[in-house]
């Protein structure tokens, strides 16, 4: 029991992030269903929001929403005329005609108390700065910025696709732990020709090449839902194909050779060789400049860290990555248990 | 004898094995001519830039397959095991490193006369070319060296040389055809200096790595 402490510790944090990872709700947040481009006539404008998550009319008293157009220096607010609460979800704002414009984009903020603040940035936009523009200034009361309970943030085309931050990621950082105890398995072999350390390595070479199949599963679900394609040109993208091509080849190569040590010696060469190429390919050329990546933290991309990485998702993201890797090296030790008694069946 | 002499004297056999054989040179070269040739006509008309680079490696890339995949599969058994008596593992390994490396090098050089010649040469910054293909042949030289030094104990397969091969090089190849994108486009050094940096390190790793790995690899 001692012994399987680890296990326990990974069923545990799983569990943490299945349960809290689906459980948890989206913050409050909103998309506008109307014509987004202001008109440049001098005519009322009417925006319609559709709300996610939100309870508007149970909030209607405190209710309030505004318009935000950035001048040279600080923002003007434009409160509507009319507002028109008429579910929890839906609302309609009719903004009093234009005539003035200080800059061309503007964000929509709606409040009310159990909600908090929301805000869509560069929401309106017009395509004309000389005529139109909204003057009324108004101070709107803010009494809570962020919603009454606890929530993953609202964001932009991720929406609820955000959960899949605990399953897609991790399964890289689960690939990568195992190929990187594949290799440090290839030099021990290498140091002293046990072939202990060559089934090790195989088993861990086999184990990551199912989480890398799981990551890359995860990442085509993910990438249809927010950037409307099962499969991009994507640096990352075809760096972790190439990886997985190099891996099915070592399986090729090992199948290639019949004498145990010189098989195990030469896929112990060409594992270190492939691995060294795949840091290379996935860590490194995806993070310089101009090459087109989608991903966070490539390409020129802000990383996670900088600004995606709520404070909210990171300790369940965590215990994912953790959970994940000790799920992994528990698969990798049952594989390993497996093959030692199929090997102990042939010879007796 | 020293490294460096044992060295000296196995690229010189190198040298003599391909003035007996002749036909391996030239082979290769014969095969960049023809595959040029292959392009041409398929293409037509080649002033897209992208499209001429990427053909340019493309052809590289098997000509440097072809090339070096021979470097351990000609030997016979009884002349490795002849070398294995006589000679440091790093030593061979050095001499058939710079050995593939000189002959990918005159190969990439021949094969860009023959690619400006037949079909065209577009790029403004011609010394950021010419350094990138350098670079790039020696990387793939290094690499496919130690590629075909693992295919030969695998019973010398063609297709497992580029199954292994191809994932391998790629990370080098595409630094490299990043790097010729920008010298054909004509920027400054300043702007592809890290894309320099990446490929000049790939050759480095990939040379130490083969280096050091050679040795067990060798043994038998």
């Amino acid at each position: 029991m001692k012994r399987n402490w680890w296990k326990f510790l990974c069923i545990l944090l799983l569990a943490f992030t299945f349960f809290a990872g689906i459980i948890t709700p989206l913050a409050p947040g909103f998309l506008i269903t109307s014509n987004t481009i202001l008109p440049t006539y001098s005519a009322p404008f009417t925006v319609k929001i559709l709300g996610y998550n939100t309870r508007f009319k149970e909030n209607e008293k405190s209710f309030s929403a505004w318009l935000t157009n950035w001048d040279d220096k600080q923002a003007v607010n434009t409160c509507p005329d009319n507002v028109m609460i008429i579910d929890d979800n839906h609302a309609e704002l009719t903004f009093p005609p234009t005539s003035r414009l200080d800059s061309m984009f503007f964000g929509i903020s709606v409040y009310n108390d159990a909600d908090g603040k929301m805000y869509t940035h560069s929401a309106i936009f017009t395509s004309d700065t000389m005529h139109g523009g909204l003057v009324q200034s108004c101070k709107p009361v803010v009494k809570n910025a962020k919603a009454d309970h606890f929530s993953f943030p609202f964001r932009d085309i991720l929406y609820e696709s955000m959960r899949n931050l605990f399953f897609h990621v991790p399964m890289w950082f689960a690939m990568i732990a195992l190929l990187t105890w594949a290799i440090w398995n290839n030099f021990k072999y290498l140091r002293g020709f046990d072939l202990k350390y060559d089934a090790r390595a195989n088993q861990a070479v086999n184990t990551a090449l199912l989480f890398g199949m799981l990551g890359l599963i995860t990442g085509s679900l993910w990438a249809r839902a927010t950037w409307g394609a099962w499969w991009v040109d994507d640096v990352k993208l075809n760096g972790t194909a190439i990886t997985m091509l190099a891996y099915l080849a070592y399986f090729v190569l090992r199948n290639s050779l019949d004498d145990e040590q010189k098989r195990a010696r030469v896929t112990a060469i060409y594992s270190i060789f492939a691995y060294v190429m795949m840091i290379v390919l996935i860590g490194i050329l995806p993070r310089l400049q101009s090459s087109d990546s989608l991903h966070p933290g490539n390409g020129g991309n802000p990383a996670f860290s900088n600004y995606d990485l709520d404070n909210s998702l990171r300790p369940i993201f965590y215990s994912a990555v953790l959970g994940w890797i000790l799920l992994s090296f528990w698969i990798y030790s049952l594989r390993l248990r497996i093959t030692a008694l199929q090997e102990k069946n042939t010879e007796a | 004898m020293s490294l460096l002499s044992q060295t000296a004297s196995l690229i010189k056999r190198e040298i003599l094995l391909e003035q007996r054989q002749k036909y391996a040179f030239y082979g290769v070269l014969l095969f960049v001519v023809s595959t040029v040739f292959v392009a041409k006509f398929s293409f037509k008309v080649l002033n897209d830039f992208p499209t001429w680079n990427a053909l340019f490696w493309i052809i590289l890339l098997f000509a440097s397959v072809t090339g070096v995949a021979r470097s351990f599969a000609q030997e016979t058994k009884g002349r490795l095991l002849y070398l294995y008596t006589i000679a440091d593992p790093r030593a061979i390994f050095l001499a058939k490193l710079i050995y593939n490396s000189i002959l990918m090098v005159i190969l990439g050089f021949l094969g860009l006369a023959i690619f400006s010649f037949l079909v065209s040469y577009p790029v403004q910054n011609s010394g950021m070319f010419l350094v990138t293909l350098f670079l790039g042949c020696t990387g793939l030289a290094a690499a496919f060296t130690m590629i075909s030094a693992i295919a030969s104990k695998a019973g010398n397969n063609f297709t497992l040389m580029a199954i292994l091969g191809f994932p391998v090089v790629l990370p080098l190849l595409l630094a490299a055809i990043k790097l010729s994108k920008f010298a054909g486009d004509g920027l400054p050094w300043s702007v592809t200096s890290t894309y320099l940096g990446v490929l000049a390190a790939l050759n480095v790793v990939i040379i130490a790595l083969a280096y050091l790995l050679f040795p067990y690899l060798w043994r038998d």
